[in-house]
């Protein structure tokens, strides 16, 4: 069974002019482990796609089921415990919290996740040690370089999972980083990203082009003209 | 999970040491007033409470001849209005519990090289229970000194230590004029009235003897005041009227005549006394309140800046799983935090403040463990009513328009 499964959604924003609509009837299945690129030029509703599959935003219409259970209607909190528990983001320009250590920086979704704090310390410092990062625990992320940055917020995503989860064998993929643009991952299992280059893209089994009118183009999602496309 | 909140508020009040500091001086100097101006306020009514207590409790007064038509009073011979007689009828009334007559003058004592003036009241022995005045040392007179009209006497603190210096005045004498008098005992300490008289400097000795040989009076057995005890102060509006009436009659006032004698309740007065000092005190309080409050609307403020600030942070802790309480609850710890170590610093230098008023003021100042808890309690209070609003705003944001924001 397919782990993502997203049916008819549709997202449109409310403008000055009317509705605008962002997305349109957009349908996707992704399968565990499957890495997936979603491209397209500025404005097309990659990022209102992938705030969806993010689980920040929901869809007006159309179903969205993750690992079996339906998304599309939880409130905000029951979607914030979804994000904490099965999807990671690496963001792009990372958004570490800059006032944090490293080890604080990882350790974060563990802290809303109710972890004590030994187990949080213990999981941070595993994951640091596994993105190569292992003697900069205390370091604040300024003191760092932009790819060391990314390891750690690749890091961050990844640390929320569970060791009892059997889909963590599943995480075959190579963990290095690889893009720039904002990608979402979800536990590891299987990766998304959405790219302006469709150079970025390539490490991807899959991409995602959306036909014309499914993601509308010329336009950003808030609907203003987009200067750069 | 409150622990590493804890924690993370800690780290957000130190990136902005200053703001923190100036945000917290808000509620340092608010809670610092709150706890001041309840110190000076409860010392006031202390010291209030104690003069009343120095009174005698449930008392009335009867002063002679206080009117005007004192003087335009003929027939009888009776220009003096109360006396010994009027005292006695007055003690046979309902709800009274005991009766002093006074005479009263001022004399000037001597004893040895040292001479005093001092406030002489010539009365019973019902006297020192009427005023509730227990004996510092030595004994009272008696009955039958009253009746005898003996050379005895008691006297107030101030007066012994003027007239005596460091000597133990009981059994010792002192002359009024050429006549000797025979100190019996000392009273115990009163401090200052309601007029802020020293109660302290007076000689009581028997009604007789101040009568025929201290002052001595035309009329035989006039006295200037009566103290009334009642027996206890719900009856006492009662009492007053009858009090009122008997000396009416006693003195054969015709309607319409003004009475020749004035009656004070002391207990009404001092009722008075402890109200305007309850009014001051929470006057005092709401004022301090004012800077508390003030206090909190800066805690807000800033704390709005704050949520503005951070906006992309929160956008980033709700991409990772945080609820809305859990944003709502860091900015609120945050409000609180600053608002209990602003209260402790302001409970500190409050206190210190009070004292310092104590000492150079030399005022009754009175630092309450009730009123520091509830300074305290007020002040976490604020923290969270004045956080709430700018917490509530920052767990309500939309995480994708706070990731977008610069």
């Amino acid at each position: 069974m397919a782990l993502l499964t997203l049916e008819g959604i549709s997202k449109s924003y409310v403008t000055a002019a009317g509705p605008f609509p962002a997305l349109k009837q957009v349908s996707l299945a992704i399968e565990p482990g499957e890495f997936v690129a979603i491209m397209g030029p500025s404005g097309s509703g990659k990022s209102t796609f992938m705030n969806i599959l993010g689980c920040l935003d929901r869809p007006d219409v159309g179903h969205y089921r993750l690992d079996g259970r339906s998304v599309e209607m939880l409130d905000k909190d029951a979607l914030a415990e979804v994000r904490n528990n099965f999807i990671g983001f690496v963001f792009q320009g990372f958004n570490l919290l800059p006032r944090m250590s490293l080890e604080d920086n990882v350790a974060l979704p563990l802290v809303y996740r109710g972890l004590g704090r030994e187990a949080r310390r213990a999981q941070a410092r595993e994951m640091l040690a596994k993105v190569g990062l292992e003697g900069y625990a205390a370091s604040l992320p300024n003191r760092i370089s932009g790819g060391q940055q990314q390891r750690v917020a690749i890091a961050r995503a990844l640390v929320n999972r569970s060791p009892a989860d059997p889909r963590r064998r599943a995480d075959r993929q190579p963990r290095q980083p690889h893009q720039r643009g904002s990608d979402a991952r979800l536990r590891g299992t299987q990766r998304r990203g959405h790219h302006h280059r469709p150079r970025h893209a390539r490490g991807g089994h899959r991409r995602l082009c959306p036909p014309a009118g499914a993601l509308p183009r010329r336009r950003n999602r808030r609907g203003q003209p987009d200067a750069a496309s | 999970m409150l622990g590493a909140m804890l924690h993370e508020a800690w780290q957000a009040m130190g990136a902005n040491r200053l703001r923190t500091l100036l945000t917290m001086l808000g509620m340092v100097i608010g809670v610092g007033a709150v706890v001041l101006m309840m110190a000076i306020g409860q010392g006031a009514q202390y010291a209030v409470a104690q003069t009343i207590n120095s009174m005698g409790s449930n008392i009335f007064v009867v002063l002679s001849g206080y009117t005007s038509t004192g003087g335009v009073r003929s027939g009888g011979g009776s220009a003096p209005t109360l006396n010994v007689a009027d005292a006695e009828a007055i003690a046979e009334l309902d709800g009274v519990d005991t009766v002093a007559p006074v005479h009263w003058g001022s004399v000037q004592m001597v004893h040895g090289t040292n001479n005093w003036n001092a406030w002489v009241h010539g009365t019973t022995p019902a006297y020192l229970d009427a005023r509730s005045w227990p004996l510092a040392e030595g004994a009272a007179f008696t009955d039958s000194d009253v009746r005898a009209a003996t050379r005895v006497a008691l006297i107030g603190k101030t007066t012994a230590e003027n007239l005596f210096g460091e000597e133990p005045p009981v059994g010792k004498t002192f002359r009024i004029g050429q006549a000797p008098f025979v100190v019996l005992g000392v009273m115990a300490p009163k401090g200052q009235n309601l007029d802020g008289r020293d109660q302290d400097d007076l000689v009581v000795m028997p009604l007789t003897t101040a009568q025929r040989k201290v002052f001595g009076t035309a009329f035989k057995g006039s006295v200037r005041q009566i103290l009334v005890k009642a027996s206890s102060s719900e009856a006492m509006p009662a009492l007053e009227k009858t009090i009122e009436a008997l000396l009416r009659q006693r003195h054969r006032l015709r309607e319409g005549v003004d009475n020749d004698f004035t009656l004070r309740n002391l207990t009404a007065v001092a009722d008075t006394a402890a109200e305007t000092t309850r009014v001051m005190s929470m006057l005092l309080g709401a004022i301090a309140s004012v800077s508390l409050i003030v206090g909190g609307i800066g805690i807000m403020n800033i704390m709005l800046v704050s949520v503005t600030e951070r906006t992309r942070e929160i956008g980033i802790r709700m991409a990772i799983g945080a609820r809305q309480r859990d944003i709502l609850l860091q900015f609120l710890l945050e409000a609180i935090i600053i608002s209990v170590i602003g209260c402790l610093i302001g409970l500190l230098l409050g206190i210190a403040g009070a004292i310092a008023v104590g000492s150079i003021a030399k005022s009754t100042v009175v630092i309450s463990g009730s009123a520091a808890l509830a300074a305290f309690g007020v002040a976490a209070g604020v923290g969270v009513f004045f956080g709430y609003y700018p917490a509530h705003k920052a767990a309500r944001l939309d995480p994708i328009e706070a990731l977008r924001y610069q």
